[in-house]
């Protein structure tokens, strides 16, 4: 059965369940929420298996009224683009919850139910096609993330939940205004009132107010990513937020930032987002080489990863900013490759917190002769992550180079030498970390890994292998769909041949001071 | 007179003569007792209210049923009751008109009284303070709302105001023992009276320039000069007081502060509705002499101020009655962004964002104090309330549902999809765009994004923070099923605002046929 809804609301279905069920039942409890994730899954992987992504139209798409005086429908599809990480999502839902087993044992029925709704804003944004749908689920996933860190977070964690849920949501209000001036513009251009983004994309504004925004909409995604100087909530947030938490967030929620980029931000605004790339791609630069460069000085495991997230996914961004379908289908595969690897480092740093209750480096050292196993999975993704040729890593970062190189090869020289800064940063963890004489006689009495745990690495470390051993499952179903949103947005652009688009041309600067003198352009646009 | 002319009343005296009977009955009873006899009288008047509100709008027109048809028979035209005056002559049209935009509001100034009144149980039953006076005054309030936002009669306009602030005065300061309380009332009496006095002013002076009494009629007269705008600006400063706007705002804080918190959930909600729905009449008026856009200017200033104001002094604030005052004077700035569009657009722009917000804040809102009032018990000083942010430390863990119900009301003020406060938001902010007011739906958001400190400040402190002392919470069936149903309604509103269920009114669409029928 290929149902998207039932991809998208089975977790909450769990969720309502699970409320009903009494308190205390800790085991059935996690039984359910896991059978739910599983199912989840499963119904995720038919999707995957009836997608046929070779036009890179909308599949499996459910259309339904919901607010037909504003234009409002409920309204969800996927393509190549959301398909993958719909699938990444419901992977990983199941293994975080394994994960944290026994590390939540309070509030478990919060836990699982926060951990479900969180699962379905998740997967609902990533296969909304309604500008306000997307909003919705946009914001659903703010809450339980919120209350995730400050209830079941470390010793600062109201302070950095509060943070995290600032941050996103001033984001993303701002990116309210933008919807509403886009929704109000296309009823303006052509007497319909409608939020289907289909229909919306190539709406023709003035370049001042596509200039601002395409500013809203980044700004949203640019904190979500997070890029540079966006970025500090991220550090907090992951640092106090549960283990389930934290590779939750890195390795999905973060992606709804990526995500946003590729399918509103660029197609939507076309003129602004060619005329702004360059100054993308020096933000994704600069968080590359900063990420890594912060990373390296940490003491805290959870911090490093965090740090070394930023970099990461600079390298997605400055992919989407080339341009190119290389760069494009690197920025993807980046954002599925960092899903796994920073994901199961997350899930790693637990384990060794749940046995020490410290993630200090210092404190460590030596540990792979007390836990061997730990050691090599520990290894096996650092190599996953920096890129080793043969794991998923190297596929991502390498294609996204091979963009940024057709488009500016400073940029591509520059962000190559980040590869080589993360590399030595997360070489030097585990040389610092796993390896070395055992000097603290706390790690003595380490276990290794139990059953559970190599249950819950063992199939991210084979997803970590398969993608990189053949990329071609992910590249040859969503290069269709991205070659489609790339033709969308240099559509929109010719097709602004006529009126106040026309001088804005390719050359971003002539549009930048069409946008900044144009003040006058902006149009009053009724709605009766 | 026939019954048919009297019709536009009704919905004023069933409330005015319950009052009168609570009044009456309230003689015969031993003191502090009969609260429950009381309620159920009261609310049986609201009850026959909004029975003749819905009949009055539909007289003119089909009389169909009410119920799911609550919409159908709204779109029927509304009733008009002939000017004393007019019998000498005077050029001055009806002073009452029922229509349907003043039925929506009437039917939400209801929703707000019943709820008060139904809240206002538990806390009457801990003070050991009840007395027939307290349901009279609130239906007096609620009948003086009820003519307030049913007439463009300047004399009429006047009357119902102090009919609707003279018993909130005395309600203000109901806990005669309390000191706050009677400074909350000497304060808002003295500036109340202030405001009158203005508008009064500002009646006198509409009259000398137009030579009638009416908003909707202010053709200026000849050689007036400037005593026209003199007189619109007098009388917006005194709306702009009742709604609790800036720069009129000073006195909420306190105010809201020292009233009993069943009294300040009423000023909080149904003063700002009947304030708003009067407003909105008067700034139609002054579109039609094609004064709007520099209205609109003055209203997008006010509208500034006021979310900036009310969103910054809610910040600081540990003591939820303050913050929810603040709070509520941040929100007037969100609806005078409405107002403003309305302005703008020369009065052609779409009211229906407006109706559909004040009706979203006041089920949120009362459901807000509902739960403070619950939770208000102070075990170590009976008779006052606790009010302290920080009691409500761990409230999450002893009262989930009492927690969950004031986390919704929060989310929902904050704007936070998926709660009815999210869509008065959002349509409040599309129409002040489709207006080319951007600039003002930004500071909007900006401000909602600042509101979410201390909304979810008090989330926080509730489920994140561990208990200090076992916090007592209010009994009483009815108080918990009206909590339930404005939970409910919160939660509804976000999910199907025009929705899909059947039997239930389409709120989004009454506002508008509310609207369109002026």
């Amino acid at each position: 059965m290929t149902s998207l809804s039932l991809v998208v609301f089975l977790p909450l279905a769990g969720a309502i369940a699970l409320l009903a069920l009494p308190r205390g039942r800790d085991g059935a409890t996690r039984a359910i929420s896991l059978a739910v994730t599983i199912a989840t899954f499963l119904a995720s992987l038919a999707l995957w298996a009836a997608f046929r992504g070779e036009t890179g139209a909308m599949e499996f798409v459910e259309r339904a009224a919901w607010l037909p005086s504003a234009g409002i429908e409920f309204h969800l599809g996927v393509d190549g683009l959301s398909l993958f990480l719909i699938v990444l999502t419901t992977f990983l839902m199941p293994i975080t919850l394994l994960a944290s087993w026994r590390s939540v044992s309070e509030r478990v029925r919060e836990y699982c139910v926060l951990f479900l709704v969180l699962e379905t804003g998740m997967l609902g944004a990533f296969a909304a096609l309604d500008l306000f749908l997307f909003y919705i689920f946009w914001e659903l996933t703010l809450i339980p993330m919120a209350l995730l860190i400050g209830v079941f977070g470390g010793e600062r964690r109201i302070y950095a939940s509060v943070k995290f849920f600032i941050y996103t949501a001033a984001g993303s209000l701002l990116k309210l205004v933008a919807i509403l001036v886009l929704y109000v513009s296309h009823a303006g251009a052509t007497g319909e009132r409608t939020m289907d983004l289909l229909r919306l994309y190539g709406t023709p504004l003035a370049p001042r107010v596509e200039l601002l925004s395409f500013l809203a909409f980044g700004l949203a995604f640019a904190i979500k990513v997070p890029l540079f100087p966006f970025h500090t909530w991220l550090p907090d947030a992951h640092v106090e937020a549960p283990t389930g938490g934290s590779a939750i967030l890195a390795a999905v929620l973060l992606k709804l930032g990526a995500y946003g980029f590729l399918r509103f931000a660029l197609p939507l605004y076309p003129n602004a987002a060619a005329a702004l790339t360059p100054l993308l791609a020096a933000l994704a630069i600069i968080g590359i080489v900063y990420g890594a460069l912060v990373a390296m000085v940490q003491t805290d495991v959870k911090k490093l990863v965090a740090y070394s997230s930023v970099s990461h996914l600079g390298y997605a961004v400055l992919g989407i900013a080339s341009g190119t379908i290389e760069g494009w289908q690197g920025g993807l595969f980046v954002m599925l490759s960092h899903g796994l690897t920073t994901g199961a480092l997350f899930l790693l740093v637990g384990m060794i917190y749940d046995r020490r209750h410290t993630r200090e480096i210092a404190e460590f050292g030596g540990i792979a002769r007390r836990m061997p196993l730990f050691a090599a999975a520990f290894l096996f993704v650092t190599f996953g992550s920096i890129g080793l040729p043969g794991l998923s890593g190297f596929v991502g970062e390498f294609l996204v180079l091979v963009g940024a190189f057709a488009r500016n090869r400073a940029w591509a020289a520059v962000a190559g030498f980040g590869v080589v800064l993360g590399a030595i940063t997360m070489l030097w963890l585990v040389q610092r970390f796993l390896f070395g004489p055992l000097a603290n006689p706390k790690n003595e009495g380490l276990v290794d890994l139990s059953a559970r745990e190599m249950l819950v690495l063992a199939p991210v470390l084979a997803m970590i292998l398969v993608l990189g051993v053949a990329p071609g499952i992910i590249l040859k179903k969503s290069e269709a769909s991205l070659a489609a949103i790339l033709r969308v947005s240099a559509m929109a652009r010719a097709e602004a041949g006529e009126g106040a688009r026309a001088e804005a041309g390719a050359d971003g600067g002539e549009f930048l001071r069409a946008a900044i003198n144009g003040s006058a352009a902006v149009r009053q646009v009724g709605l009766r | 007179m026939s019954g048919v002319a009297l019709t536009p009343l009704l919905p004023f005296l069933a409330l005015f003569l319950t009052g009168c009977l609570l009044l009456t009955l309230g003689l015969f009873a031993r003191e502090s007792r009969g609260e429950r006899r009381a309620i159920a009288i009261g609310a049986a008047g609201i009850a026959a209210s909004t029975w003749a509100a819905l009949r009055a709008v539909a007289a003119a027109g089909d009389m169909g049923g009410v119920g799911g048809a609550l919409s159908d028979a709204l779109d029927a035209g509304g009733a008009a009751l002939a000017h004393p005056l007019s019998a000498i002559g005077s050029p001055v049209s009806s002073p009452v008109v029922f229509d349907q935009y003043a039925a929506f509001l009437h039917v939400v100034i209801l929703l707000a009284t019943a709820a008060s009144l139904f809240l206002s149980a538990p806390f009457l039953r801990r003070t050991r303070e009840f007395h027939a006076e307290f349901p009279a005054l609130l239906l007096f309030a609620a009948s003086g709302m009820s003519l307030f936002v049913s007439t463009t009669d300047l004399l009429m306009l006047f009357l119902a105001l102090e009919l609707l602030s003279l018993p909130i005065y005395v309600l203000a300061g109901y806990q005669r023992g309390l000191p706050r309380s009677n400074e909350s009332a000497l304060k808002y009496f003295v500036l109340g009276a202030f405001s009158s006095a203005l508008f009064l002013y500002g009646i006198a002076l509409v009259y000398g320039a137009t030579g009638r009494v009416d908003i909707a009629h202010l053709t200026p007269l000849p050689v007036t000069g400037h005593l026209l705008p003199a007189g619109l600006l007098l009388l917006l400063s005194g709306f702009l007081f009742k709604i609790a706007a800036a720069p009129f705002h000073m006195w909420a804080p306190d105010v809201y502060e020292g009233a009993p918190t069943p009294v300040t959930g009423f000023m909080a909600t149904a003063v700002k509705v009947a304030g708003f729905g009067a407003l909105l009449r008067f700034v139609w008026g002054v579109c039609s002499i094609g004064s709007g856009p520099s209205l609109a200017g003055a209203l997008s200033i006010v509208a500034i101020l006021t979310m900036t104001i009310g969103n910054l002094g809610a910040l600081t604030q540990p003591n939820i009655k303050r913050m929810l005052a603040f709070s509520s004077v941040a929100h007037a700035g969100y609806i005078l962004v409405g107002v403003a569009a309305v302005a703008a657009s020369g009065g052609r722009g779409d009211a229906a964002p407006i109706l559909y917000y004040l009706l979203v804040y006041t089920v949120t809102s009362l459901a807000a104090f509902g739960v403070v009032i619950a939770l208000g018990e102070d075990p170590q000083h009976p008779g006052r309330e606790r009010t302290r942010v920080d009691a409500y430390a761990g409230a999450a863990r002893r009262h989930p549902a009492l927690a969950l119900v004031l986390a919704l009301a929060m989310l929902s003020l904050a704007g936070v999809p998926p709660t009815a406060g999210f869509f008065g938001k959002y349509f409040l902010f599309r129409e002040a765009v489709a207006q080319g007011l951007t600039g003002l739906a930004v500071w909007g958001v900006l401000n909602s994004a600042l509101s979410l400190a201390y909304y979810l400040g008090l989330i926080v402190v509730m489920y994140m923070r561990p208990e200090e002392a076992p916090i007592p919470a209010a009994r009483g069936i009815a108080f918990r099923v009206v909590l339930a149903l404005l939970a409910i309604a919160i939660v509804w509103g976000g999910v199907a605002p025009s929705g899909p269920i059947p039997g239930m009114p389409d709120l989004v669409r009454w506002a508008e046929s509310a609207v369109a029928a002026r």
